[in-house]
């Protein structure tokens, strides 16, 4: 066979590869309950969904990179965030769950950055698989009654704070006028 | 271990440096999601670089007259995949229209249609497929390659203004990619280095080594700017213009020139939307052997989507997609 034929031939199989490819699948639904989890945080309290929700109006889980330039970018929006809304509140919740980002990175990490809320280390990225969640930074708002409510970037790439509007909505009983957005950033190390 | 991966950069990769070379592409695209591309390119050369560095030129009633300029446009389009959150496949062809102006035209021997006569011509190029895999994660991503390339048609490859060579071609390869932070916060490097076989010609090899670098600054989530450089090997072929046949085996000296070169340019993308991102590139070669002195820009834009999420939402009673057919 010419090298042009078994060019045609690779060319072929990939093509087949790719038609039969299976589709990225989302455990969670916008207006679903989440299902529940519980983790330890940095320090070693315990964090659960189903306290959580039962202690605050909002849960806000936001996965984090130590390195991602995108999950550092809105880092500060994130302790703002937590600052002004803690009150009314909302509890933020930030996970890592980067299999070679040890525990001593995040914990400075987080110091670094100055947040005051739970930090969770997800070893073994069971949380992400848990709740389908494959890329830093990406936010889930969970209200009181533990439904999803939004989910998607933190801030889009124009700066378009999406993640507060729904904090906002939720808060003043509104509904989400943009419940989900495609987050965009670093994959999750999911191996 | 499955590692950081940026997803401006994992876009479709269309070329940096016109239709025959491809980015650097560590990071995949997420599972699912589909990245279409679609570029314009311009690159021109004024002058034909011999093996030994020095400019060919043709003795012509006591001057050294130089062989000419070519241009060429390109249309790219792109694809790419991501079959896992391991596997992506990446498929490009481009349409290219080029035109040579000169003294010293390749005259149209017989079966060679002479192109090189001051007008434009457009052609598909090559049809090129890749699947990459992601070896490691963690830090440093290792995304070993394969890939084909086949022309689209049996199109003119003795011309200067030859859309391509003509030929098929294997490479197998290897990205390496990393995130520069905390050292350098919103910096990565990565790099590609593709070992490419081309369909011999007179039954000559001439192998190729490419290794193609792009140092890049997240400068606000939506902007990125890179410093990107493309430097070539190839080993065997006919230096230029010293193993060139003085018969009819001269048809074949563009597609077995010993095409040595370093590129350098830049890149600058912009997030439009979530979806949309646009980039502008330019580049100059600063070193050639046996090669024209390219030199060139390009603009792509790339839509990102996942086709499934908008399959899922046309069946969603309620969205616009289903009422608009209810209602026809």
């Amino acid at each position: 066979m010419r090298p042009r034929g078994c060019a045609a031939v690779l060319l072929a199989l990939l093509l087949a590869g790719s038609a039969s490819a299976g589709t990225a699948t989302n455990p969670l639904r916008i207006g679903k309950p989440v299902p529940p989890f519980e983790a330890a945080s940095l320090d070693g309290r315990p964090v659960s969904l189903a306290a959580a929700k039962g202690e605050h109006k909002v849960v806000v889980v936001v996965f984090l990179s130590t390195v991602c330039p995108y999950a550092n970018h809105f880092a500060g929006h994130l302790h703002d965030l937590d600052e002004a809304y803690g009150p009314r509140g909302v509890l933020v919740v930030g996970v890592n769950s980067n299999k070679w980002e040890s525990r001593d990175e995040v914990a400075a990490h987080a110091l670094q950055h100055r947040f005051a809320f739970p930090i969770i280390k997800d070893e073994h990225h069971r949380l992400a698989d848990h709740l389908g969640v494959t890329r830093t930074p990406e936010a889930l708002l969970i209200d009181a009654s533990g439904r999803l409510r939004y989910r998607g970037w933190v801030k889009s790439k124009q700066e378009s704070p999406d993640l507060q509007r729904a904090l906002d909505a939720v808060l003043e009983g509104r509904r989400v006028a943009r419940p989900a957005t495609r987050a965009f950033g670093c994959a999750v190390d999911q191996s | 271990m499955r590692g950081s991966r940026l997803l401006p950069i994992a876009a479709a990769g269309l070329s940096v440096f016109g239709a025959r070379t491809v980015q650097a592409q560590a990071w995949l695209p997420p599972k699912g999601e589909v990245a279409l591309t679609l570029g314009y390119s311009r690159a021109f050369a004024d002058q034909h670089i011999g093996w030994l560095g020095q400019v060919v030129t043709i003795p012509y009633q006591g001057n050294a007259l130089g062989l000419g300029t070519m241009t060429w446009n390109s249309a790219d389009s792109g694809l790419s995949y991501g079959i896992t959150d391991r596997v992506a496949v990446r498929m490009s062809l481009p349409f290219v229209v080029s035109r040579y102006v000169g003294a010293f035209p390749h005259s149209g021997l017989p079966g060679h249609r002479n192109i090189d006569d001051g007008s434009w011509h457009g052609t598909f190029q090559d049809l090129q497929a890749e699947v990459r895999f992601k070896a490691t994660g963690g830090a440093l991503v290792v995304t070993p390659l394969l890939g084909v390339s086949v022309p689209s048609h049996s199109y003119e490859y003795f011309a200067h203004a030859a859309a391509g060579r003509d030929l098929a071609e294997g490479r197998i390869g290897v990205n390496v990619g990393r995130l520069l932070g905390p050292a350098l916060p919103n910096a990565y490097a990565q790099a590609r280095y593709t070992f490419a076989v081309p369909e011999k010609a007179l039954g000559i090899s001439h192998d190729r080594s490419n290794l193609f670098f792009d140092v890049g600054y997240f400068v606000t989530p939506a902007l990125t700017v890179s410093v990107v450089g493309d430097w070539q090997k190839t080993h065997g072929g006919w230096r230029v213009p010293i193993d060139f046949p003085m018969d009819a085996n001269i048809v074949y000296h563009d597609q077995l020139a010993r095409s040595d070169y370093f590129r350098l340019g830049g890149t600058a993308s912009y997030a439009l939307t979530g979806s949309i991102d646009v980039s502008v590139n330019g580049y100059a070669s600063p070193y050639v052997r046996s090669e024209v002195n390219m030199a060139g820009f390009g603009v792509n834009v790339t839509y990102n989507f996942s086709p499934s999420q908008i399959a899922k939402r046309s069946k969603t009673p309620g969205h616009p997609n289903v009422r608009a057919r209810s209602s026809s």
